[in-house]
């Protein structure tokens, strides 16, 4: 068996597919030192990323966003489980999303419907710190890889704000200003400046956070379910002491 | 008066209305524009009670000039008040807007000096969010009982949602502990809205540009255990409400014990019912999704059975439909099982197209086989217990409480709050004036 490491883009990804199609492969990002088999660098290759997509789309319209989707969530494997589920739907030659009787298809549903998850959460969680210079700035963590799938909705509706949205785990930022917007890769060696400290606004809602609670029916267990812990470190009403 | 403060006590005085929707409007940010709806709704945040906070929900005032007995704000209350300049709510919403804390603003008030007056401060405030602000976020107002319809009309050009709230299920009720209130001052307004929103939607199939009313619809909100009225006169009302005022949605909540009137349950010895708004909520969602009535759901009485689910006990109430088999049976069917939900019966019927469903299957597709296997068989076999007396999986369906303040209830049928010390009077229901 070999092993195929694309790197980090969605086309190396899909050329990796195209490359292990017929053979005993396994796909992965990058090469672990302490594996058994040897790996093989896939260099994106256009071309055969676009074989791949066409098939996919031949197949149905949006297969091949779920599993872009289901990409995203960068799970451990999951490369392995996309490419099962593309051998299986091209050699049945059909969409077989549907049968979750089958484990690679359940396996795919679940890290598409994490990235799902995760860009809700985004929708709901970003806060925003404006700069002196007026620039709304928003560090994120997310589980999925799901900046390029906020951009839209942050664009179209602060369209007259200039933001930028940090994923400091993966070290990507999305930029949103006047006319559009883009994602770029921080260089290796660049800084993160910190985000502005809080002002009024940032004390204010904290302030109304808190009061709107009812003691009555205090209930934090069922408020850990819908934000988990690992969010509240970037949310503004959950500090409580100034940057 | 300092902003945090007034913030604190108009945050505060809000905080028992229970909607928070943000859904239902969906409309794109335009180039210069501040905000879009986004019509799935987006919850921001939740509070230490666990409820969803997605907008800024404020009085304009707290000041009020009625006295109903169930509310923090009335006039005999001795309360800090305060009130927002329309000017200062504006600039609030759009700065917390900005940073994306909320969806936009649910505003509503006390009765500051005169309905009127009030409604016209309201809407002084959304005029200054959409056309100095320019936001097109959403806006939830609740109108004003006695306010002129035009000014309710008014609000509902410039507000996504508008709600009047019932507050009291039963004309008896309102006439006992919100005097001020009369029927009619919530039915007239609330039949007022559905008009002008079914003429602009007529006018929007016309003309592209017509303007919008209230196009997230109405809703409504009641008061529950403050009274005696029962769980199926709050359902039967509700399914009224549906169907005749198109509402969107009817929120409920439990009644916290602030008041001291001899009709009220008395302040210590009461807890909030939140088990019992807990059941309502499930029947409302069984009423708007599973095609359940009221009338199905309190079959058994005139309360909902408090130790299972609704759908639960209508399926123990009914062997003679089980078990149903997920390999044949429609949606309709499907979806009366307990334990299968509106996803998981789609993919049933998307996943048996491939082959045979098998028991082990229908855990994958999210079932919840803990309550399904007695009601549900995939290729004829059954997951179930070999007992099926209904003692017995009646006990199994129990909810078992490990929250502290839930498990403050117990017994089987929901209580209400012990007889008033005082006669309601007779009167007329509202499901009867509703359809008379
Ligand atoms: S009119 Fe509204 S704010 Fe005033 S006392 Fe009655 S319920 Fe409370």
């Amino acid at each position: 068996m070999t092993i195929l490491c694309y790197g980090s883009s969605w086309e190396g990804f899909l050329t990796a597919v195209f490359d292990a199609y017929n053979k005993q492969a396994s796909i992965c990002r990058s090469a672990d030192a302490a594996s058994l088999f040897p790996s093989e660098r896939v260099t994106p290759d256009p071309i055969k990323a676009g074989r791949v997509e066409r098939g996919m789309a031949r197949l149905a319209k949006d297969l091949a966003e779920t599993i872009y989707m289901a990409w995203l969530s960068e799970r451990e494997g999951v490369e392995d489980d996309l490419l099962a589920l593309l051998r299986l739907s091209f050699g049945q030659n059909r969409d077989i999303r549907g049968d979750m009787r089958n484990p690679v298809v359940t396996a795919v549903t679940k890290a598409a419907r994490q990235t799902g998850w995760e860009r809700q959460r985004m929708l709901q969680f970003v806060r925003f710190v404006q700069t002196p210079e007026g620039i709304y700035i928003a560090d994120i963590e997310p589980n999925s890889n799901v900046l390029a799938l906020i951009g839209n909705h942050f664009h179209g509706r602060f369209n007259d704000q200039r933001l930028l949205i940090r994923d400091l785990r993966r070290r990507l930022i999305l930029v949103s200003q006047q006319g559009g917007w883009f994602i770029r890769e921080m260089g290796n060696d660049e800084k993160l400046p910190p985000l502005p400290k809080d002002g009024l606004f940032e004390d204010l809602w904290r302030g109304y956070f808190h009061a709107v609670s009812n003691p009555a029916r205090q209930n934090l267990k069922l408020q850990q379910k819908f934000v988990p812990l690992r969010y509240r470190e970037h949310l503004t009403e959950f500090q409580n002491v100034n940057r | 008066m300092e902003l945090m403060e007034k913030l604190g006590i108009l945050g505060d005085a809000a905080k028992f209305d229970a909607s928070c929707a943000s859904s239902g409007s969906g409309r794109a940010g335009k180039p210069g524009q501040l905000g879009n709806a986004f019509s799935a709704g987006i919850c921001h945040t939740w509070g230490a009670d666990g409820r969803c906070i997605c907008l800024l929900k404020v009085l304009q005032s707290n000041v009020c000039v009625y006295d109903c007995q169930y509310c923090q704000n009335r006039a005999s209350n001795d309360v800090p008040r305060a009130a927002f300049k329309p000017e200062e709510l504006a600039e609030l919403t759009v700065q917390f807007y900005r940073r994306n804390y909320i969806e936009g603003l649910f505003l509503s008030s006390g009765v500051h000096k005169n309905p009127d007056y009030t409604m016209e401060r309201m809407i002084r405030t959304m005029r200054i969010l959409r056309e100095q602000h320019k936001f097109g976020g959403y806006i939830h107002v609740k109108t004003i009982p006695g306010a002129d319809m035009r000014l309710v009309n008014e609000a509902g050009m410039l507000a996504d949602r508008v709600s009047v709230n019932i507050e009291l299920p039963s004309a008896g009720s309102l006439a006992l502990l919100a005097p001020e209130k009369k029927p009619d001052m919530i039915f007239s307004p609330m039949k007022g809205i559905e008009t002008a929103r079914k003429m602009a939607l007529e006018d929007g199939k016309k003309h592209r540009n017509a303007p919008l009313f209230a196009p997230a619809g109405q809703s409504t909100q009641m008061i529950v255990g403050a009274t005696r009225d029962t769980d199926r006169t709050i359902l039967r009302l509700s399914g009224g409400l549906y169907k005749k005022f198109n509402l969107k949605r009817v929120y409920f909540s439990a009644y916290i014990p602030i008041g001291v009137h001899p009709a009220l349950p008395p302040r210590e010895t009461a807890s909030a019912p939140l088990w019992r708004e807990h059941r309502l909520y499930q029947s409302d969602w069984l009423m708007r999704f599973y095609s359940f009535t009221a009338d199905e759901i309190t079959e058994n009485g005139e309360l909902l059975d408090m130790d299972v689910d609704p759908k639960c006990a209508w399926a123990l109430r009914h062997p003679e439909f089980f078990p149903v088999e997920a390999n044949h049976a429609d949606r309709e069917e499907l979806l009366r099982v307990p334990g299968v939900g509106m996803i998981s019966a789609d993919r049933i019927i998307e996943a048996r197209r491939f082959g045979p469903l098998r028991p082990e299957n229908l855990r994958k597709l999210g079932v919840v086989m803990k309550r399904a296997r007695f009601f549900l068989t995939a290729g004829g076999k059954y997951e179930g217990e070999s007992r099926h007396d209904h003692p017995f999986i009646r006990e199994l369906l129990t909810d078992k409480l490990d929250n502290g303040q839930l498990s403050l209830f117990t017994g089987g049928a929901a209580a209400l709050p012990a007889a008033p010390a005082v006669a309601l009077p007779e009167t007329p229901s509202f499901l009867k004036m509703l359809n008379a």
